[in-house]
């Protein structure tokens, strides 16, 4: 209830893909959370970028961002926290919200170590993340699963 | 139950500092690394903790049990270990250490701000890390040219916009202990880094100045630095 009342919607602007926006549309979406989507195409991004680092709304020249009344958030990871904070979803207590973090660094890793390969060599890098990337990373969140024994990352 | 972003501070100390049965416990190598930020913390604040160093030949070992037992779950150190949590990841770790003891803004905008620079200040340190792994001797140069002036602007302007002695907010957040060690490095290459950013250089020296960092940076106690290591004999 609290969420309709509220007076703005979030708005989400990024460039129109998945990318570094993907989790949080997903958190979002899965919650019903109502929210706007501003597209960012390429051949204006140039001027976007400039006038967000001149006005701070985008401090690091970088998307995906969240604005959420006067607040404005750059980095997905911390706009992800925000929302989970906001909408109960960072576990039931601090060391669940622990748990959490460490579990997206543990993510965020595994997604770094695949971007890698994919801008090394787009063709080859299905190959070489099935080979290297999956292998190294996918036992830690299985044995992660298997000790939690719930359907969740952390907790229920 | 809808999770706060922090217990209040009374709250805080009086569950979690007092009752407490044991004393945090870190492991690490012998070095700043990843640890570095969470122990300016603990150092500042003053929260007890016990240091628990790894040496590179008993590391394969360690690694091995921490994957069976979970409490490594990436096969990586720094750990925090707090009764029966074991946590790796050292954002996480200051994060957690941040919640606990008040550190994380009065607010969730605070809050989200901290996490943002957080993110930010990690990128920088990937940057530079980048770098060493590409050609150590040439780092250092580069790094002066190309990481430190991009990201350093950012915090100048944040840190302009903000209008106050700390990175979010008018007190001490986590992420004021994740840039002081950042600049630390920085520094540490380059002693007049910081020269051409003048509140990045102001933050920088007021944190040094804080009784409990000046005091720990005198004792002897921290660990060295990767850079003091790893550099090259022949660097200028």
């Amino acid at each position: 209830r609290y969420r309709r009342n509220k007076m703005a919607k979030v708005q989400i602007t990024y460039f129109p893909f998945k990318g570094r926006q993907a989790a949080f549309v997903l958190l979002l979406e899965d919650q019903q959370i109502p929210y706007d989507y501003v597209p960012v195409e390429f051949a204006n991004w140039r001027e976007v970028k400039q006038k967000g680092l001149e006005d701070g709304t985008l401090p690091f020249g970088q998307i995906p961002q969240l604005k959420d009344g006067d607040l404005y958030l750059v980095q997905s990871s911390a706009i992800v926290r925000h929302l989970a904070r906001k909408h109960g979803l960072y576990g039931k207590d601090s060391v669940e919200a622990a748990k959490c973090d460490m579990y997206e660094e543990g993510i965020t890793d595994m997604r770094n170590d695949a971007m890698k390969l994919l801008f090394a060599d787009i063709t080859k890098a299905p190959e070489e993340i099935k080979k290297t990337v999956i292998p190294k990373h996918a036992p830690y969140f299985e044995a992660i699963l298997k000790r939690g024994g719930t359907d969740y990352l952390v907790g229920d | 139950i809808r999770y706060k972003t922090q217990p209040s501070r009374a709250l805080s100390s009086a569950l979690e500092g007092t009752l407490t049965m044991a004393k945090i416990q870190i492991t690490y190598f012998p070095l700043k690394g990843r640890q570095a930020a969470c122990l300016l913390l603990l150092e500042d604040q003053q929260v007890p903790y016990d240091f628990v160093p790894v040496e590179r030949a008993n590391w394969p070992d360690i690694k091995q049990k921490g994957l069976e037992d979970g409490t490594l779950p990436f096969g990586q150190v720094p750990q925090l270990k707090d009764g029966d949590l074991y946590l790796v990841q050292s954002a996480a770790m200051i994060r957690y250490l941040a919640r606990k003891h008040g550190l994380y803004g009065k607010n969730s905008a605070e809050a989200a701000k901290c996490d943002m620079y957080e993110e930010a200040i990690t990128d920088m340190r990937n940057d530079a890390m980048k770098l060493f792994y590409a050609d150590p001797t040439k780092a250092v140069e580069e790094i002066k040219k190309t990481v430190f002036p991009k990201h350093a602007a950012y915090f100048e302007a944040i840190l302009k916009r903000g209008g106050t002695d700390y990175l979010v907010g008018d007190s001490v957040t986590y992420v004021d202990y994740i840039l002081t060690d950042m600049l630390d490095s920085m520094v540490e290459m380059a002693p007049e880094i910081l020269d051409t950013y003048p509140l990045l250089k102001a933050h920088y020296g007021r944190m040094q100045a804080r009784p409990n960092i000046a005091a720990y940076r005198a004792s002897g106690r921290e660990p060295p630095s990767w850079y003091s290591v790893n550099k090259p004999k022949a660097a200028a």
